[in-house]
């Protein structure tokens, strides 16, 4: 063997033991060779320091920074308490508005029997307006504007909630079918619509 | 029973950050490790080691089960170190305080001799380039594999043994010039 080829074999072994072939003939050259065995020194040296190169610490309190720097709701489940009530609001005002919707559709059918009966008097004309522009209208003009509703409706967990935006679609559909039977009624069955 | 990596993952991923902190324990002295030894300052390592973490947080959802989180994590503290250092062009610095090592079982002749060593053997790792350092400290202090390394790197394996070769011959003269300063330095001493 010769100093090159010992040389190569000194770096081979700091990456494992070496196979026996190899360790026989470099151990024969060493024995016989000053300059190689001093430089296999200086390798097994720094074999030895590198695998003994301490672990650091960073300094105390590293983890509980580390903590307060991340986002701990990043994978939470994204289902706020008050738009699941919110959503069930709109669901129950949903399942009103169908059932009142039913009613007034059967009203409706009456409406014969209504006109000659009903039709004309004070009371049905003071039902009709309240109908209009208290529940309607009033939902409109008044309860949407108040602060709190507005935001409910417009704000993003709101409308993440797929409960919440089935709920408020299903408002609205009640909302305007209630609007368009009551117009029938107020024209009086005739097919006008004020 | 100590949940593994990959299950702490799941955990966190479920919406329980807790496990994260667990992570953090498990994984900060590498990774404080690269940091310090490839930045060379304490403050500036501790910073990149959180950046690692937070980045670490924010794409867990994009960790691969099928590797070990200590590759993945090690591959974040490397690539962030790399780009700090392109964009500060930190070179060869000197680390900015000494190591200390725990020295309560030696004597303290062996100690001081054993922390004459570490100081030697930091120097010379701070003294290669930032492209060969890190490839040193992955391998020999992390036990990182060729492979690994070069996944880590995202370079060829043939480019790993070029440089590791290359960096433990400079050590090797790094530690023996240390070693002649150091000779040189004693006889001035017991000349004067």
């Amino acid at each position: 063997m010769d100093c090159r080829t010992s040389s190569e074999i000194m770096i081979k072994q700091m990456d494992g033991p070496l196979a026996e072939a190899d360790m026989q003939g470099w151990q024969q050259h060493l024995s016989a060779c000053t300059k190689c065995r001093k430089e296999a020194a200086e390798w097994q040296q720094l074999s030895v320091m590198l695998a003994r190169l301490p672990d650091l610490d960073p300094s105390p309190g590293f983890e509980r920074r580390v903590m307060a720097a991340i986002d701990p709701m990043r994978y939470a489940v994204r289902q706020p308490q008050h738009a699941m009530n919110l959503g069930m609001l709109f669901i129950w005002i949903g399942i009103v508005g169908g059932a009142s919707l039913l009613v007034v559709e059967a009203a409706a059918r009456m409406q014969q029997w209504m006109m000659t009966w009903f039709q004309g008097t004070a009371l049905y004309r003071l039902l009709a307006f309240v109908y209009e522009f208290v529940v309607i209208r009033g939902i409109f003009y008044f309860l949407m504007p108040q602060k709190g509703l507005w935001d409910w409706l417009t704000r993003w967990e709101t409308v993440d909630s797929w409960w919440v935006t089935m709920g408020t679609l299903n408002l609205v559909m009640v909302l305007v079918l209630i609007k368009v039977i009551l117009d029938r009624i107020l024209a009086g069955g005739r097919g006008e619509v004020r | 029973m100590q949940l593994t990596d990959a299950q702490l993952v799941t955990k966190i991923l479920r919406g329980d950050p807790t496990g994260f902190q667990e992570l953090v324990s498990r994984y900060q002295k590498p990774v404080f490790g690269i940091c310090y030894r490839m930045m060379r300052q304490r403050e500036e390592a501790e910073d990149l080691s959180q950046e690692v973490f937070i980045k670490a947080y924010r794409y867990l959802g994009q960790y691969n089960h099928e590797h070990k989180f200590s590759s993945w994590i090690l591959k974040i503290a490397t690539n962030t170190c790399i780009d700090a250092i392109r964009k500060k062009r930190v070179d060869t610095l000197p680390l900015d305080e000494e190591i200390k090592t725990n020295q309560e079982d030696v004597s303290a002749e062996r100690a001081f001799l054993q922390e004459e060593a570490h100081r030697e053997i930091e120097a010379a790792i701070g003294s290669l380039p930032p492209d060969y350092r890190i490839v040193v400290l992955l391998y020999h202090h992390q036990g990182q594999s060729y492979q690994q390394i070069a996944d880590q790197l995202e370079i060829p394996m043939s480019m790993v043994k070029n440089r590791l070769f290359r960096a433990r011959k400079m050590l090797k003269e790094s530690l023996k010039k240390l070693k002649e300063e150091t000779l040189w330095t004693a006889e001035q001493v017991q000349k004067s």
